[in-house]
């Protein structure tokens, strides 16, 4: 076994104690704010996988939206609602807790069956696929031919997100500081 | 090197004038001194309607042959040009009535920005020739919709029917957008015109992307069962706004529908022609029923429009050449009344003060003869009375329902039609017919015109309701030009 390949063992394996700890983390914490932070850790890790895979726009676009972002807007609204509440969770109704070991339980059943069927290379398609498949060069080479429009409208659907946020959150301001017009 | 596509500029110029329009709006809004500012605003809006207008009707004269363009990510054809037609006419007239309508909040430079942006992502949403653009144009339309509806933050009706949009219309487009994950799942493509032939026409895939997409579609129309959001936001929402929801968001979802439907799912034709069907004859159903129920002006013609979304349904149900052609033609007198009729509400509502219901329109015939007159007209023409363009309407969908050998779904229609005289003669009845309570000495003189703009509207939707009776010829040969782009 070569010196890199070492390497890749030991940033893999940190990578899953880190997603099964953190996920653990997320599930058992009784603050709101620590189940968030771990989250982060979360998603992080997963991000190491996608590198690892050589997927790195996913990757990138993982820290980026997921780790960044919905983090953001996650911790803003456990902010807003209050994160310090003492109210120990007593669980919810018992059809949401049968409902999620169920659901849990047929993904982990669906990972089963794909690797074992991996594992015997009786996938119904090949599981090979381009070296370049999913890297940023070909990303954004799809972004400036095949979907050029798309990615510009793109620009264009945020724009106006942005600026009904903008006219929205505003108004509020402006009541808060009981200047109505 | 990449190689970027060519750009047909004159595609994308009914939605860019729009666009140029918000911003110039936008920046009105925030550049042009307070006094000037809504007529700043208003006029670009105006302008970028108009513009909009002529460039699809260049599009539509230049554009004889169907084909995609910008590497296949719109097509090019006189159907997406009649449609953007159709998306400025109806946003013309709405920024002629949304000039006069009072606000409490200091907002009316972004309205109107956020209502020429809606316009463009409708013409993108109508032009579309892949399930990316045919999403993103839905977004841009629907985000600038949810804003509008909640402008007026001061009035609880307003947020609550911006956020049951936000909610409910999110909720479609993931519908939506899941569809076409599976449908890109069985197929390997995007686009429109390569989705038809790609998967065995029974594959499970395919048809449940189908089904979720024409779910998503039949929320954007509010057909029954997917039109609960319907009422509360028509309610809810300035009345000129909803107007333009009536008129042209319910336009474009049913015109992209039979576009998508026909162009990619031919192969399917017998699943989406029945699940039409059944839109139609719930919506039917549930909107006239409960349309009979509403006293307030504003929820009755959201129910309106949901049987109107039924009887609109039968083109694509008929799933013909003169069944694209019936709807087409169908949408500019109905986009014309809709227009019309919440105009005159809107009137109302600026004069009382309170919300258009069919007891206080009690004498409105009388004091003002010529709105009344007017609604009468818009009332008769939803009903499809003769004389007015939703006659010749409904005539040709029915025709085309037939033609298909959809007897039983010409019943239903008739039906409909029947019930529905209930309470559109209802309001005429409203303003002609009932006592004014409490007769004021000061109602009994003519009020003053208040708002010309107004006004100028609706002659200009009763001239359009009218006139397509009477124009019938030139406007079918215009759908005509538009429907033989389909491969129907």
């Amino acid at each position: 076994m070569s010196a890199g390949n070492i390497l890749v063992w030991i940033v893999w394996f940190t990578a899953a104690a880190g997603c099964i700890g953190s996920a653990l983390a997320v599930v058992a914490l009784r603050n709101a704010l620590f189940s968030a932070l771990a989250l982060i850790g979360n998603l992080v890790s997963l991000a190491v996988f996608y590198l690892l895979l050589s997927a790195e726009f996913v990757a990138a676009a993982q820290v980026l939206i997921y780790a960044g972002a919905v983090m953001v807007m996650f911790l803003f609204v456990i902010a807003y609602v209050g994160w310090d509440l003492d109210i120990a969770w007593t669980g919810g109704p018992s059809w949401q807790t049968l409902g999620g070991i169920v659901a849990a339980a047929a993904l982990l059943a669906e990972l089963v069956v794909v690797i074992v069927l991996g594992a015997a290379n009786d996938l119904k398609h090949s599981n090979k696929i381009a070296v370049d498949f999913g890297d940023p060069a070909s990303i954004g080479r799809v972004f400036l031919s095949n979907h050029l429009l798309a990615f510009e409208v793109i620009s264009i659907v945020l724009l106006v997100a942005a600026i009904g946020g903008v006219i929205l959150g505003a108004q509020r301001r402006r009541e808060r500081s009981g200047g109505i017009r | 090197m990449i190689r970027t596509p060519a750009i047909d500029w004159l595609t994308l110029a009914p939605s860019l004038a729009l666009l140029a329009a918000t911003i110039a709006s936008l920046m009105a809004a925030v550049l042009v001194p307070e006094r000037r500012r809504r007529n700043v605003s208003w006029f670009f809006c105006l302008a970028g309607y108009a513009g909009a207008f002529a460039a699809a009707a260049i599009l539509f004269d230049r554009s004889p042959h169907s084909r995609g363009v910008i590497a296949n990510a719109l097509f090019r054809d006189r159907y997406g040009a009649l449609a953007a037609m159709i998306v400025a006419g109806v946003g013309l007239l709405t920024t002629l009535v949304y000039y006069g309508e009072r606000s409490t909040v200091d907002r009316v430079g972004e309205r109107f920005a956020l209502l020429a942006s809606a316009g463009g992502g409708m013409i993108l949403f109508a032009q579309s020739a892949n399930l990316l653009t045919l999403f993103l144009g839905l977004e841009w339309l629907s985000i600038s919709l949810y804003v509008l509806c909640a402008l007026e933050r001061e009035r609880p009706e307003a947020i609550e029917a911006g956020f049951k949009y936000l909610i409910v219309g999110g909720f479609s487009s993931a519908i939506l957008v899941f569809g076409a994950a599976f449908v890109y799942g069985a197929t390997g493509t995007l686009n429109l015109a390569q989705i038809a032939g790609k998967a065995p026409s029974g594959d499970l895939f395919l048809i449940t992307g189908l089904a979720m997409i024409l779910v998503g579609f039949a929320f954007k129309a509010s057909a029954a069962p997917f039109h609960t959001w319907t009422p509360d936001v028509y309610q809810g929402a300035a009345t000129p706004v909803s107007g333009f929801m009536a008129g042209a968001t319910k336009a474009v979802a049913l015109l992209v529908a039979l576009r998508v439907l026909s162009v990619s799912f031919s192969a399917q034709e017998h699943l989406w022609t029945s699940a039409a069907a059944a839109l139609a004859v719930t919506s039917l159903v549930v909107g006239n029923l409960a349309a009979l129920a509403q006293r307030d002006l504003k929820r009755m013609l959201a129910y309106s429009s949901i049987s109107h979304a039924g009887f609109l349904l039968f083109a694509i149900t008929a799933a013909s050449s003169l069944g694209t052609r019936a709807l087409l033609y169908y949408l500019i007198p109905y986009g014309a009344a809709s227009v019309g009729v919440f105009a005159l509400a809107a009137l109302h509502e600026r004069e009382l003060g309170e919300p258009a219901t069919l007891d206080n329109l009690a004498g409105f015939g009388w004091r003002r003869p010529l709105s009344g007159i007017a609604l009468w007209i818009f009332m008769l023409s939803f009903a499809g009375f003769p004389l007015t363009g939703g006659f010749v309407g409904k005539v040709y969908l029915f025709a085309a329902a037939y033609r298909s050998g959809w007897t039983w779904l010409l019943i239903v229609g008739a039906v409909a039609t029947l019930v529905s005289l209930g309470y559109y003669l209802a309001v005429v009845r409203a303003i002609y017919m009932r006592p004014e309570p409490g007769e004021k000495a000061a109602a009994k003189e003519e009020p003053p015109l208040l708002d010309r703009m107004l006004s100028t509207a609706v002659f200009a939707a009763v001239i359009v309701t009218v006139g397509s009776f009477f124009a019938v010829q030139p406007l079918i040969d215009l759908a005509k030009h538009a429907a033989s782009q389909l491969p129907l």
